[in-house]
C-alpha cells in the first residue's frame, strides 16, 4: 500500500498547476477545507480510538484515555 | 464594468480568499462551538453471552465546548472542554463454549465520567503557523497530561503548506477496586507514557483540488494492559506508524464537493489496518448540505490475541480482546448542515457495524465480543 501512496503522490504532484490567490474562489469554501466540521471529526476519532486497535493520523497523537 | 472597478472587485476577492488550509490563515472573529451527542454500543444477545442472558453495553453522553478569540493581530488562544457521562457493561473476557466462543460480561452496570480540558496557543505569521497545547483527560481511574507543538510553513503562493507536530503524554491509571479486585492482580497505579511526531504536505492541484499526504509516528511505553480484562497481559511498549493520503475535489456540475482519504497503519504488535473513507458535500437551497459519508475499516490480529486460555496461560503475553481480534467494520453517515454568516447548525448520524467477516482475507477468528453502535450529534457554531 505505501507503494500505492507514493505512486499516487509521483503521479499527482506534477499536475500541480500554480493557482494565484483570486483564482481560489472554489478552494475557499467550507466544504472544501480539510477540515469542514472539527469538533465533530474530533468526536469520531476519539470514539474510533476507543473501539478499533488502530490510532492516529495528521495529528500529534495528544493525552490518552482510559477508554483504550 | 470598468476596469477600475474589475481591479476593486478582484483585489477584495483576493483579500477575502483564503489560501488552502484552515490552520494556514488567522482568524479574524471570535467563534463560540458546542455540540451535544449521544451514542449506545449495541447489546450483546443471549446467544452470544456465556449465561444466555441479553446485556446493555455502554450508552454514552458526550458534551463539547470550543471557544477562540484572537488576543492580537496575529495570535490566538482557543479551549476546549469534553464531558462524557457513560454507564453500563463492558465484556471481561470470552470463553469457549463448545466450537464456539461466548462472552463474558461484567456483571454490575459501571458508570463514570470523563473531562478532557485544552489550551492552545497559536501565532500567524506571513509564511508560517505555529502552535502550543496542552491538555488534560481525567476520569475517575485515570489521568493524562499531553503537551505538543505544530508548525505550518506556506511556500509557493500558499499553493503548498509543510506541516510537522509533535506531543508527549503522560498518563496514570488507579484501577477502581470493588467488582474489579479479582482482576487487577495486586495493580493499584501504573504509569504509561506516548511520544509522537507528524508531518505533512498540503498541495493544491488545480482550481477545484488539493491534496494531502501525511505520515505520523507514536511510540508507547508503560503499562499497556488492559486492567479490567480477565485475560489481559500485554507488552510493555508499542511502536505504531501510520500513512494518509487525503483528495479534496470539487464537482461542478452537482455543486459538491468529495473527500476521499485513505489511511495504512502498522505497530510492533503486528496489528496492520487499512481505513478507506469518502464524504460527499452536496450544496442545496437555502444554504443548506446535506452529507452522507461511508467508512470501511479492516484490522489484522494482535501476535498476541488468543482466546484459548489454555494455550495463553503458558505465553508471555496474551489478550482476549475483542479490539486486538481480525475483523471489519462499515460505518455509515449522514449530516444536515445549514450555514448561515455568523452562525453554522448542523445534525447528524452514524451507524457503525462490525463484523470477523468484514475483514479483508480469510479470518479464522470470532470474537462476539465486537462493538457497533448508533450515535447522533447536534451542533452550532457562532462567530462574532
Amino acid at each position: 500500500m505505501k507503494r500505492l501512496i507514493t505512486l499516487l503522490i509521483i503521479l499527482l504532484l506534477p499536475a500541480c498547476t500554480s493557482v494565484k490567490p483570486w483564482e481560489k474562489g472554489i478552494l475557499s469554501k467550507a466544504e472544501m477545507s480539510l477540515d469542514p466540521l472539527p469538533m465533530e471529526s474530533a468526536l469520531s476519532s476519539h470514539i474510533y480510538f476507543s473501539k478499533e486497535a488502530s490510532s492516529g493520523g495528521l495529528s500529534a497523537a495528544g493525552g490518552g484515555c482510559g477508554c483504550n | 464594468m470598468s476596469s477600475s472597478k474589475i481591479l476593486s472587485v478582484l483585489t477584495a476577492s483576493a483579500l477575502a480568499i483564503p489560501t488552502l488550509s484552515s490552520a494556514a490563515d488567522m482568524p479574524t472573529q471570535n467563534s463560540l462551538s458546542y455540540v451535544s451527542s449521544f451514542y449506545t454500543d449495541d447489546a450483546i444477545s443471549g446467544s452470544q453471552s456465556i449465561d444466555g442472558k441479553e446485556h446493555d453495553r455502554y450508552d454514552i453522553k458526550v458534551n463539547q465546548f470550543h471557544v477562540m478569540a484572537p488576543i492580537s493581530e496575529d495570535e490566538t488562544i482557543s479551549f476546549d472542554y469534553i464531558h462524557d457521562a457513560m454507564s453500563g457493561a463492558s465484556p471481561w473476557s470470552v470463553a469457549p463454549v463448545g466450537t464456539t466462543n461466548k462472552v463474558i460480561m461484567s456483571g454490575a452496570s459501571i458508570k463514570d465520567t470523563r473531562q478532557d480540558t485544552r489550551i492552545n496557543y497559536t501565532k500567524y505569521e506571513r509564511f508560517r503557523t505555529s502552535g502550543i497545547t496542552f491538555s488534560n483527560s481525567r476520569e475517575n481511574d485515570y489521568n493524562s497530561y499531553s503537551l505538543g507543538g505544530d508548525l505550518q510553513l506556506s511556500l509557493s503562493d500558499k499553493n503548498t503548506v509543510i506541516g510537522a507536530g509533535a506531543s508527549i503524554s503522560w498518563d496514570t491509571i488507579k484501577p477502581t477496586q470493588g467488582i474489579y479486585a479479582n482482576l487487577l492482580d495486586g495493580i493499584t497505579k501504573e504509569n504509561k507514557n506516548t511520544y509522537s511526531i507528524y508531518g505533512s504536505v498540503t498541495q493544491v492541484i488545480d482550481k477545484k483540488t488539493l491534496v494531502q499526504f501525511g505520515a505520523s509516528t507514536s511510540f508507547h511505553t508503560g503499562y499497556l494492559s488492559d486492567a479490567y480484562k480477565m485475560n489481559d497481559k500485554r507488552p510493555d511498549y508499542r511502536f505504531m506508524t501510520t500513512t494518509n493520503i487525503k483528495l479534496v475535489y470539487f464537482f461542478d456540475q452537482v455543486d459538491a464537493s468529495a473527500h476521499l482519504e485513505y489511511r495504512y497503519y502498522k505497530d510492533s504488535w503486528a496489528v496492520r489496518s487499512d481505513t478507506i473513507g469518502l464524504t460527499m458535500y452536496k450544496n442545496l437551497q437555502g444554504d443548506y448540505q446535506i452529507v452522507p459519508s461511508i467508512r470501511y475499516y479492516s484490522q489484522d490480529a494482535a501476535k498476541f490475541y488468543n482466546t484459548n486460555t489454555t494455550q495463553a496461560s503458558t505465553a508471555q503475553y496474551y489478550s482476549d480482546d475483542y479490539r486486538l481480534t481480525k475483523y471489519g467494520a462499515i460505518g455509515t453517515g449522514l449530516k444536515v448542515i445549514k450555514r448561515l454568516s455568523d452562525i453554522t447548525v448542523y445534525g447528524s448520524f452514524e451507524r457503525y457495524n462490525t463484523n470477523n467477516d468484514f475483514a479483508l482475507g480469510a479470518n479464522s477468528k470470532n470474537n462476539p465480543g465486537l462493538v457497533s453502535y448508533t450515535r447522533m450529534s447536534i451542533g452550532i457554531e457562532y462567530k462574532f
